[in-house]
């Protein structure tokens, strides 16, 4: 077999795997997605609400929002929204255990993650909806849209 | 056709086979997470920002089978083996441009090579990806 014939064979095999995965598979993904706006048709597929730089500002001056870090603790460490707990999703079970205390069902939540990029916090948003949250929004820009509106960090 | 006889040392056949089997096992260790969380690694695609929004599911997609049908040939078709030898090469290379790129622009994203996003894409990634294209042309040199 020449190099070229076993490179294609090599190819068409892989074709052939994907699409049968793809088609008949437990784990499927859209064959086109408009990335540019996943985390916001994803949050509106969940029924999110979404919250843009101004509100966000608003919600951390005001303090009635627990306001959640979902990346990891280093990052959180490095600069972080003023008031914000860190929450990182990787670790979401412990970091819920260790912050039971401020979450009731009443209470609001905003989350946030490194940017429109991440979707860490639109998947502790998820979490903590099914923890019980009735009132969760996510600030989808987050770090990055925060940073670029020049707001203060802690 | 009867293949023509194996002229060459020993240690060009063990090179080759332990070649084979360190890069069928590193892509395998690649394809598998990828597989299993196949929109997590789109977005790990989506984040180097090199395709267009159209064709990153479908590498996302694609890719893993790809490395798992280059991992089947190198251990169980010998004769497929120099044609998926250079497919690795080609796609080692293809990523080692897109970590070199995410390290010029200084960008903080997930390398998502094995599919985690615990890894960041960095000098690590580069120097890992560096030692696998040299073990890929040492076994494309031992293989006839």
């Amino acid at each position: 077999m020449s190099i070229f014939q076993s490179g294609v064979l090599v190819v068409v095999c892989a074709l052939l795997l994907g699409t049968l995965a793809q088609v008949f598979g437990p784990q499927k993904i859209p064959w086109v997605e408009d990335h540019s706006r996943r985390v916001e048709l994803k949050a509106a597929a969940a029924g999110i609400e979404m919250v843009d730089v101004a509100r966000a500002k608003e919600i951390v001056e005001k303090g009635e929002f627990l306001v959640c870090d979902a990346r990891k603790i280093e990052d959180f460490d490095a600069g972080h929204l003023p008031g914000a707990v860190s929450f990182p999703f990787e670790t979401r079970e412990e970091a819920f255990n260790e912050l039971a205390a401020l979450f009731s069902p009443e209470q609001p939540v905003m989350v946030y993650c490194s940017g429109l990029d991440c979707d860490d916090a639109l998947l502790l948003a998820k979490f903590l909806q099914a923890q019980g949250s009735t009132k969760v929004v996510l600030f989808a820009e987050g770090m990055s849209g925060w940073k670029e509106a020049g707001h203060p960090l802690e | 056709m009867n293949r023509a006889p194996d002229t060459r040392s020993a240690v060009w056949i063990a090179i080759e086979w332990l070649a084979c089997l360190a890069l069928a096992g590193v892509l395998i260790a690649a394809a598998l997470p990828k597989i299993s969380n196949p929109d997590k690694f789109a977005l790990a695609v989506y984040q180097y920002q090199l395709l267009p929004s159209l064709l990153v599911n479908p590498v996302a997609i694609y890719l893993p089978w790809l490395e798992v049908s280059c991992a089947a040939a190198l251990v169980v078709l010998p004769s497929a083996r120099r044609g998926a030898l250079l497919l690795v090469a080609g796609m080692l290379v293809a990523f080692t441009l897109a970590i070199a790129w995410v390290v010029i622009r200084g960008q903080a994203i997930p390398c998502g090579c094995f599919g985690d996003d615990s890894t960041p894409a960095g000098w690590w990634s580069l120097a890992r990806n560096c030692g696998l294209l040299v073990l890929t042309a040492l076994a494309l040199r031992a293989t006839r």
